[in-house]
């Protein structure tokens, strides 16, 4: 008997045997997380202002390198300094016909900036980076809709017991992925249009508000308007996810045309709506403890090191243990990620094959009258 | 399937190698040439920025990898490789023995190599595993690489253009690093803490 418990215990099983599927869980999630140069915008978000050179503030004014003389400049005996002349700064610096200010030297010299060339550069080079990001991206789309294909098909093949191995996987990826990349643009679509109420109101709102006779009344009305259609959108979405579980599983399942998934992805959750919700909070409060219990050990020697350096521990013992901590938090990020990922698929999958299950046995209630038959001769999208 | 034929790791890894290479000596080294005459024209007349000077190293930098994206695809398909792999006496078949139609050198290049990318390229070094010489990628499609011939032509270009590296690397630091070493110093302003007057 299907409860959600028993659901999620099992699929902890299942994912935890079926290791082949990480692989293509990982992929699907994005794999490699390329945040390798917040280092390098954080040096470039620091402010000028921010710099700070206390070692200044603690030198007496006296013992301070004389600057007379060799830069040129004349003391007032207050740390303020004055030019003689306009020559040049250093004996040893000689810039010939260069508008060099007196002071600041080639730093403050400003160069004959081309604006027209700068414009022209960024023209050719904007569309070529833009087509560019776009053709990885695409790319990126079309790896993960393949991938899609194969992870499905193992994740029903694993909860109903069939053997597979990679080449199984891998042409179930080939032959589906036009149908799965037929859905996304489906659902992206669909979650697209359910916006389209909010953007109405929002630009209403704003012509309301721009003109002079705008009431408080009407901006209330207006208010709760906007309220309402954000609500709205909001529970369309939520439900527009149970039915993405239901139709990703569906095609590989029931091997029907993509609109026709669609529909029965909505069938399938009106059937079984309530065990959907119960599933996804289920989910949402065993995963993130889960997670928690997987981190401790990273988190523990993550705490070590901290309190090794607020004793001044030798560095090498600071050091040995932050290794153990940055291996194990690999370890457990390497693990935890696809199998995590996976939980939650096999535990859509059980519920998806349990509301399939229950078409079965009332074939009166027959959910599928659109079903079996061949896409290309469909014409659906 | 037979062993004897299909190629093991550490051939398939020179040849890979090789291939980097090839990409690199059309890509990054036609970039650094095209970045460093352009700021060596800065230097010679810093009065003078011409920004469009900036665009052909920018747009070979973005552009080359997706000609050589489409280059691997077209030989993968045609030729059974990249010059690499044909260098090095590999070719990438199917279960027939036949080369590779264009879907699966595609997704070979997209989905195979990404999959074996995971976990910090475990896909790769399958190829040790089992004796079958066949990472992720070949499996999941289906595909598997052989040895065709000697790997002698592969060896000597590899060396080759190791040795063009080399020279490469000597050259720029010999040669065009004391340029940019040997550019008169911008005199500092006063150090801070002193109190400027206006001028």
């Amino acid at each position: 008997m299907y409860s959600t418990f028993s659901n999620i215990q099992e699929s902890f099983k299942l994912a935890w045997k079926h290791k082949m599927l990480w692989i293509l869980a990982l992929v699907l999630m994005g794999g490699a997380n390329f945040n390798s140069y917040s280092n390098l915008s954080n040096v470039a978000n620091k402010s000028s202002d921010s710099i700070e050179t206390p070692q200044l503030d603690k030198i007496p004014f006296d013992k301070m390198t004389p600057l007379e003389g060799k830069y040129n400049l004349e003391s007032d005996g207050q740390g303020n300094f004055e030019l003689k002349n306009d020559d040049a700064l250093s004996p040893d610096v000689v810039i010939p016909s260069v508008p060099v200010n007196s002071v600041l030297g080639m730093a403050q010299a400003s160069p004959n900036f081309n604006i027209a060339g700068f414009i022209g550069s960024l023209v050719i080079i904007a569309p070529i980076v833009l087509a560019v990001i776009f053709f990885w991206a695409a790319i990126g789309f079309l790896t993960s809709v393949w991938v899609k294909g194969a992870l499905y098909s193992g994740l029903l093949k694993a909860c109903n017991s069939e053997a597979y191995d990679f080449k199984d996987l891998g042409s179930e990826g080939k032959s589906n992925w036009k149908r799965y990349l037929k859905l996304a643009l489906y659902f992206f679509f669909k979650r697209l249009l359910s916006v389209i109420p909010i953007t109405v109101v929002s630009v209403v709102l704003a012509a309301v508000n721009g003109s002079t006779t705008a009431s408080a009344g009407l901006n209330a009305v207006f208010g709760i308007l906007m309220f309402l259609t954000i609500l709205w959108a909001l529970i369309y979405n939520i439900r527009l996810y149970f039915v993405e579980q239901f139709s990703l599983r569906s095609i590989i399942a029931d091997n029907v045309p993509t609109k026709a998934t669609f529909k029965l992805g909505w069938k399938y959750y009106k059937t079984r709506p309530g065990k959907s919700i119960k599933l996804a909070l289920a989910l949402l409060l065993v995963l993130p403890v889960f997670m928690l219990i997987l981190f401790l050990p990273t988190g523990l020697l993550a705490g070590i090191v901290a309190f090794l350096v607020k004793q001044e521990a030798s560095f090498l013992i600071i050091g040995l243990v932050g290794f153990f901590a940055a291996i194990t938090g690999g370890v457990s990020m390497v693990v935890a990620t696809p199998f995590i990922c996976n939980v939650t698929n096999f535990s859509w999958t059980r519920l998806f094959l349990f509301a399939r299950e229950s078409f079965d046995t009332k074939p009166a209630q027959d959910p599928v009258e659109f079903m079996y038959k061949p896409e290309a001769a469909n014409g659906q999208i | 399937m037979d062993k004897s034929k299909t190629a093991g790791f550490f051939r398939r890894y020179f040849a890979q190698v090789l291939d980097t290479f090839i990409g690199m000596s059309i890509t990054i080294v036609p970039f650094f040439v095209l970045t460093f005459s352009a700021v060596t024209a800065y230097i010679k007349s810093p009065m003078e920025l011409n920004p469009l000077s900036l665009v052909p190293p920018v747009a070979l930098l973005f552009l080359m990898p997706i000609v050589i994206f489409f280059y691997s695809w077209y030989f993968t398909h045609k030729f059974g490789g990249t010059i690499g792999k044909l260098l090095f006496g590999l070719r990438i078949v199917d279960g027939n023995g036949a080369y590779i139609d264009k879907a699966t050198a595609f997704w070979r290049m997209t989905v195979g190599y990404t999959i074996s990318s995971t976990f910090l390229g475990l896909g790769y070094f399958w190829a040790f595993r089992k004796k079958e010489d066949l990472t992720w990628h070949d499996r999941f499609l289906g595909t598997k690489v052989l040895t065709v011939g000697k790997p002698i032509w592969g060896i000597v270009a590899l060396v080759l253009l190791k040795i063009l590296f080399i020279v490469l690397l000597v050259y720029f630091v010999t040669g065009v690093l004391p340029q940019f070493l040997s550019i008169p110093s911008v005199v500092p302003a006063p150090e801070l803490g002193y109190t400027q007057p206006a001028l």
